[in-house]
């Protein structure tokens, strides 16, 4: 009889073989992660009122340690060791120190995109990002943007897809946020903003698999629980 | 932030779209809404306001002017913009400021006379409709002039500042609070300070007056026997504001403001239209503004040509587009050739980069027109994450096996690395081994082993766990018989563990206890073969919908029926589950046998109801009815 693996793995999975395909490598960083890489090289200044944004673990004993509230640090972890053309993806674990309830989990994942060359667009974030879904839902799925505002992107974008479901019905819903990354992420990568430009995009993975196969509390997927895993 | 549709409306002459229109516009070229009402004749939008423009638009003025520049309708009127007063210095009043900068700028107004009372019916309309509530016309103008530019004012009564002995005069001070000092504010809290904080005070006795920048103090209160008062509007330095109001956990609508920079040009355009108003409302008379001002940063144009414009945005924007933008927003810019060269107004402290400037056009000509393009793939294929392809090799070898697959929580009641701020004693660590997750999912799934038809609990778990040493990566294996007299599985654990070795071919040391086997795989990343492409993805089909199960307990039986032997197990299943439709929620065959030209079929049942217990003797009805049902066949005998 064979055994069931987590939906999380299979999602990873199939987001990796996705994005090989566009030319995307699978990079990682570490969870307990330097201030620095979490906030400051990501233009989040300190004592910045953006900097409340995200409610952030702290760890005993190591200065400035963080569990890394974003997958965001690996942009820059990865700027500075790779000459552009970068193209990543980075799936993981982040954390939020807020209350646990149906949709929110201290501990959850997020898959983190980053694509820098000479001249990358807003245009191709959308061509990326529709192409992505339209594999991962095996649908058609048409993205939009509105304006949003994270500290490391410039333009900043919200990002909605036309989701279409089983039954027929069509409905915009509020996935993730990117945009185009900030010239002052760019240079803490090492990297000169004339020259390049990038996009950069974060997204949580259970709300990803929640929404296709109608899970409706965030929490199910760290339980350990095979009455969920099983059904997958 | 609260917006209140009619208060838009006194910034355009034509009609203002519906509420949920303005919400539309807004949402697709400026913020997100979170969610709109009605109170009364008005509308209110609540506008999510971020940290990059809550400098300008936490106020009706920031989203008024966002509106004209969506609707290409000019503003009929702009208090950002009006011609100031040339007013005299007030004689008697002083101002002191330590730190020029903690403050950088700070304007006090001397009025007198003033009839303290309600406001007008308007002004409380307009401010509780956006969930303000009204005290008087004095408090009520400044909180009004907040809400409607963005700029936190104070008043304090006149007559509570103590006049030096020798002058007469009366002066503030802007001072660092002293080691111990306490203050109580507005609405009756004492907050003990250090000299972190900074405080305004009364330079004659040293009282403090208010908290700088986050609240007032009930010294110097106005009540309605003020007549005459001091008014304040100031800029204090963000990250000081800040610091204290997190420290004294007190956020109020002013600190909100202040730790977000506002420019402070703001101050005087507020201080004009705030003696405009009290002027209009409580009357009296103004005996001078005293401005004590640092003076303010140069605004630096930005350059930007189209081509960055267009390459950025993946659009094919002409001059006559983007100067059409730049003319609605009524921003001062100059063209060379291919060129921009743009100065933001200086209530835009936010626009200091080109692709900010690069956002402001890509908003308004609207996301919405921005083509989907996908760039093209590299000839090269990207690197293989060699410890991902492991891992996912891993992860299908063991699903094969039988096992499946857990995410247990990585928080938890102890461990090696521990965090300063955990959200509960339980959770206060970071794990140091997988093993303590494992057998506890070990235990939680055989509680619900005949749900998921099993005999044997098999778990699998690959993640991090963290000691003192940093970040592993660890790979744990469980087992546990849920039937029969041994529980224990370690023999088949050891041996799956050692076929996973031989098909990775290399060692895994992995150390048994509590039914769990763990090992920690980073040094088996060094050793294995490097590969150059990933196997097929692990299986996952998007059509899979997940049902929820009840959180009541389930009751198990088991029925054994004789039927001729050519009659298939199907056909009896079917009368079972015929007579349960509701609470049989799965059945497993575990037996069959011929003999004597009958066969004998057994069945594991499962009930469980979604809403309720299911007690032991609905169960035993239930099984009658099934029992009653077979035996309507003849030849069918229950066992």
């Amino acid at each position: 009889m064979s055994g069931h693996v987590h939906p999380l793995s299979s999602a990873i999975s199939r987001i990796n073989k996705i994005f090989y395909d566009l030319g995307f490598e699978f990079a990682e960083g570490p969870l307990i992660e330097s201030e620095h890489y979490n906030f400051d090289a990501l233009n989040v200044p300190r004592e910045h009122p953006a900097r409340d944004m995200q409610d952030t673990f702290w760890v005993k004993g190591i200065e400035e340690a963080v569990l890394r509230t974003h997958t965001s640090p690996v942009q820059v972890r990865y700027m500075e060791k790779h000459k552009p053309p970068i193209r990543i993806i980075a799936p993981g674990r982040v954390f939020r120190n807020e209350a646990t309830d149906a949709t929110h989990e201290a501990a959850f994942f997020q898959f983190e995109g980053l694509y820098v060359d000479t001249q990358v667009s807003l245009a191709q974030l959308k061509g990326v990002l529709e192409y992505f879904f339209t594999k991962f839902y095996e649908r058609d799925i048409t993205v939009r943007f509105r304006p949003g505002y994270f500290p490391f992107v410039e333009p900043g974008v919200e990002v909605d897809m036309l989701f279409k479901k089983k039954d027929g019905t069509k409905k915009w819903i509020e996935v993730m946020g990117a945009g185009m990354v900030h010239p002052n992420v760019l240079r803490a990568g090492g990297l000169d903003p004339d020259e390049y430009t990038g996009f950069a995009f974060g997204v949580g993975l259970e709300r990803l698999i929640m929404l296709a196969a109608g899970v409706d509390d965030v929490r199910l997927f760290h339980q350990g629980d095979l009455r969920f895993v099983n059904q997958f | 932030m609260k917006v209140s549709r009619k208060w838009l409306q006194t910034y355009f002459d034509e009609e203002l779209p519906t509420a949920a229109e303005l919400a539309q516009l807004i949402t697709f070229h400026a913020f997100e809404v979170e969610g709109l009402e009605k109170v009364g004749d008005d509308d209110i939008i609540d506008v999510d306001v971020l940290p990059n423009r809550s400098s300008d638009c936490l106020s009706h003025r920031g989203i008024a002017r966002e509106l004209s520049v969506i609707l290409k309708q000019p503003m009929k009127r702009d208090p950002l913009r009006v011609t100031l007063n040339a007013w005299q210095e007030p004689k008697h009043l002083h101002v002191v400021v330590d730190d020029d900068h903690l403050c950088g700028r700070y304007i006090s107004a001397e009025v007198r006379g003033v009839t303290v009372g309600p406001s007008p019916d308007w002004l409380k309309e307009a401010l509780e409709a956006i969930g303000q509530r009204s005290i008087n016309n004095i408090v009520d103008a400044t909180n009004y002039v907040m809400q409607d530019l963005g700029q936190p004012l104070h008043a304090f009564d006149l007559a509570k500042l103590a006049t030096d002995k020798a002058t007469g005069d009366r002066t503030i001070r802007v001072r660092a609070a002293h080691e111990n000092e306490a203050i109580t504010t507005l609405t009756g809290e004492t907050y003990m300070l250090t000299p972190e904080h900074l405080l305004i005070v009364d330079d004659v006795t040293d009282e403090p007056l208010a908290l700088a920048g986050i609240k007032g103090g009930k010294q110097a209160e106005v009540t309605s026997n003020t007549v005459d008062l001091v008014l304040e509007s100031a800029y204090f330095e963000p990250v000081s504001v800040r610091k204290t109001s997190r420290a004294l956990k007190l956020a109020t609508d002013a600190s909100l403001r202040f730790q977000n920079d506002p420019s402070p040009e703001l101050a005087i355009f507020a201080m004009h239209a705030l003696l405009q108003l009290i002027a209009d409302i409580a009357g009296g008379s103004l005996m001078g503004v005293r401005d004590v001002y640092r003076g303010g940063a140069e605004r630096e144009p930005v350059r930007v040509t189209r081509e960055q414009v267009n390459a950025l945005l993946g659009t094919s924007l002409t001059h006559e587009n983007i100067e059409d933008i730049l003319m609605r927003f009524e921003w001062e810019f100059s063209r060379a050739g291919e060129t921009y060269t743009i100065t933001a107004p200086w209530e835009r402290t936010d626009l200091t980069v080109k692709e900010a400037m690069i956002e402001e056009i890509g908003r308004i000509y609207g996301y919405a027109n921005i083509a989907s393009v996908l760039p093209s793939v590299p000839k090269t294929p990207p690197t293989i994450n060699q410890r991902y392809y492991y891992i996912e090799r891993i992860r299908l070898f063991l699903a094969k096996r039988g096992y499946s697959e857990v995410y247990t929580y990585i928080l938890r009641d102890r461990g090696q690395v521990e965090l300063k701020n955990p959200l509960a004693a339980d959770k206060a660590f970071m794990r140091m081994d997988l093993r303590d997750g494992l057998a506890q999912a070990l235990t939680l799934n055989a509680s619900s082993a005949p749900l998921l038809g099993l005999d044997n609990i098999m778990l699998f778990e690959v993640g991090p766990v963290f000691t003192v040493q940093g970040e592993h990566l660890a790979l744990a294996l469980g087992a546990r018989a849920v039937r029969g007299k041994q529980k224990r599985l370690d023999d088949s654990l050891m041996k799956d563990l050692t076929e996973l070795e031989e098909r990775l071919g290399c060692k895994l040391e992995g150390t048994l206890a509590d039914g769990v086997v763990e090992v920690v795989l980073d040094p088996m990343f060094v050793i294995l073969p490097e590969v150059v492409s990933y196997g097929e993805p692990l299986p996952w089909d998007p059509d899979t919908r997940y049902k929820p199960w009840s959180p009541y307990p389930y009751v198990l039986r088991d029925i054994a029926v004789w039927v001729p032997k050519d009659t298939p197990a199907e056909e009896v299943l079917a009368v079972i589950i015929h007579e349960a439709p509701e609470t049989l929620i799965r059945h497993d065959q575990f037996d069959e046998f011929e003999k004597d030209g009958r066969i004998s079929y057994a069945w594991h049942l499962v009930f469980q109801a979604p809403d309720r217990t299911l007690t032991d003797a609905d169960v035993t009805l239930v099984m009658q009815q099934v029992e009653t049902a077979l035996q309507k066949n003849e030849d069918w005998v229950v066992r």
